[in-house]
């Protein structure tokens, strides 16, 4: 009894504990409450899914939201064709992959911030794409969705899946498929050198995070029931997804999680507090942070730990 | 068992290897000395197809055999998978796992778990690591680093085994340990071994026959002895005063 209440399980016990926190949310609070943890799911599986490659693989990307802004519309387009909700919102996902299968083929040979820009022109080319083809997304002008599901369901879905992905991202970080993942971002050459082939390995990656940014995407739209190109591909959600999980801890399972509630909950709060100058807050406390825990949260705490046991 | 074919390596407009030509049998102990700049690292490089980022793996001309088979336009993973199995100049552990962890990595090809397993224990008793088999590779000194990078190329046994530089930065009974290695894996496991190194006693304590290379071409090549007193290795590796082995 003693050993099962020891030290080791109360990170697990806070997990289970946020958990279930945003579902009570979603059954018991306001709509505003609701929409607040709709947002924070879709944004912790963004950053999650940013972070599978930027943090695991340790290829920034910056064209990140084309993966969510395909699953939008493309969940969009099979529901108006009559499809059921679970396909197209699985269509979704399954296209983002595809579309990351023909992206990473290409960009994941790249390093640095080589593959930085070629995500980046990635995602312009298919804003430009989006706008161009109005028969099937509905150009510049934007998508139309009737409303599919209620604001509370859309949460609790949004909040399973991100719970899914999270389970995915912890027992791949404690896998060996993770420690694979973690010796190619430590030393390339001398993974190759054992027979191991790299560049699959980053594909599968990056599949896995295409699939649940699509996914996420399928979700906004549902909730939303509208999407633009200037929208679907917006350079600033990967910039957030970015700043959530550089803010909670980059490349561990844990990070984009807690940087993602941290800032959106700090961004409220600036929000209501100083409404006309709020941005400019938030800016300052993210350099504050850049400046004295470029781990992230999860890193200054552990460094405040060993700080107070010594 | 390989051949290099003429080979020629260029670094942009530097010329790395220059019409290299050699051959090593199967289970035979080679060592390749130079002075830096020689173009060792590059032969090794462009056998086992590892170049820096940037750089093409194939060579720029001439070709490269192994049991009798082309690889010189092959990828490097797949002439790993072949049995070619390298260390590098500089400790290429993986940084943030432990000891266990990169050994495991060195069998990562093989299927069988209880196997890997098996192979794991042999190799941390044999050199002594099973103290230190969780600890981060991060915190343990160089020489250890380098030990353990030995052990996961060799973990996997490959056929080949080429060797760049394993005693930099090692002392003491390590290196007899290396020494020791290098024969029981030659004897008993039929491993063919290629050893790139500047500490020349410990290289001759190794190997049978010695390649000497400079400005990328192979200038000279035989038994130990003999190299030593060729008078363009002389010139070229050891300078102008005679320099015995071992000195």
């Amino acid at each position: 009894m003693r050993r099962f209440w020891g030290l080791k399980q109360w990170p697990w016990i806070v997990r289970m504990g946020f958990i279930a926190l945003l579902y009570l949310l979603i059954y018991f609070g306001r709509p505003y409450f609701k929409s607040f943890v709709f947002s924070l799911a879709m944004f912790a599986t963004l950053s999650m899914a940013w972070n599978l490659v930027g943090g695991f693989l340790g290829y920034v990307s910056f064209g990140h939201v084309m993966f969510w802004g395909i699953g939008a519309y493309v969940t969009a387009i099979l529901l108006k064709l009559g499809w059921s909700l679970p396909l197209a919102l699985l269509s979704g996902g399954i296209v983002s992959m595809t579309v990351a299968v023909i992206i990473g083929m290409s960009t994941l040979k790249l390093s640095g911030v080589y593959f930085a820009i070629g995500t980046l022109a990635a995602a312009e080319g298919l804003k430009i794409l989006a706008a161009y083809l109005k028969n099937i997304t509905g150009g510049g002008g934007g998508f139309y969705l009737p409303p599919v599901l209620d604001l509370q369901t859309c949460a609790l879905l949004m909040c399973t899946v991100c719970a899914a992905f999270y389970v995915v991202l912890c027992y791949l970080s404690n896998s060996k498929y993770g420690k694979l993942i973690q010796a190619i971002r430590d030393d390339e050459q001398a993974a190759v050198a054992l027979g191991i082939h790299v560049f699959q390995v980053r594909l599968r990656v990056f599949l896995l995070s295409a699939l649940f940014a699509g996914l996420a995407g399928g979700f906004y739209m549902i909730n939303t029931s509208f999407i633009n190109p200037a929208t679907a591909f917006d350079i600033s959600i990967t910039v957030r997804m970015l700043v959530m999980t550089l803010l909670g801890g980059i490349g561990t399972a844990d990070g984009p999680i807690i940087g993602t509630t941290f800032y959106m909950i700090i961004s409220e709060l600036l929000w209501v507090r100083f409404p006309e100058i709020h941005k400019i807050m938030l800016g300052i406390l993210l350099v504050i942070m850049v400046l004295f825990a470029r781990g992230g949260i999860i890193d200054l705490a552990r460094r405040v730990k060993v700080h107070v046991s010594s | 068992m390989l051949v290099v074919d003429h080979v020629t390596k260029l670094y942009g407009g530097i010329v790395a290897l220059s019409n290299v030509t050699l051959q090593v049998s199967e289970r035979e102990l080679v060592g390749i000395i130079g002075p830096n700049g020689a173009g060792k690292t590059t032969l090794l490089n462009v056998i086992t197809g590892v170049m820096p980022p940037g750089i093409p793996r194939r060579p720029d001309g001439g070709k490269i055999f192994f049991k009798g088979v082309d690889i010189s336009s092959w990828p490097a993973w797949k002439i790993a998978r072949l049995g070619i199995g390298r260390t590098f100049q500089a400790v290429r552990c993986f940084q943030s796992l432990t000891v266990f962890d990169n050994l495991y990595l060195g069998l990562w090809i093989q299927k069988n778990e209880k196997e890997k397993k098996r192979k794991i224990t042999e190799l941390l008793e044999f050199f002594q690591l099973k103290e230190i088999a969780n600890a981060p590779i991060a915190r343990l000194p160089v020489g250890t680093q380098r030990i353990i990078e030995i052990a996961r190329t060799v973990i996997n046994e490959p056929k080949l085994l080429l060797l760049d530089e394993p005693f930099a930065g090692i002392v003491g009974s390590d290196c007899y340990k290396i020494i020791a290695l290098v024969h029981q894996l030659n004897k008993e496991h039929n491993m063919t071994i290629m050893v790139v190194e500047h500490r020349l006693q410990e290289l001759f304590n190794c190997v049978n026959r010695v390649i000497v290379m400079h400005e990328g071409r192979v200038i000279a090549e035989g038994l130990a002895n003999e190299v030593i007193s060729n008078p363009a290795v002389k010139i070229a590796y050891l300078g102008e005063s005679d320099v015995s082995v071992g000195s």
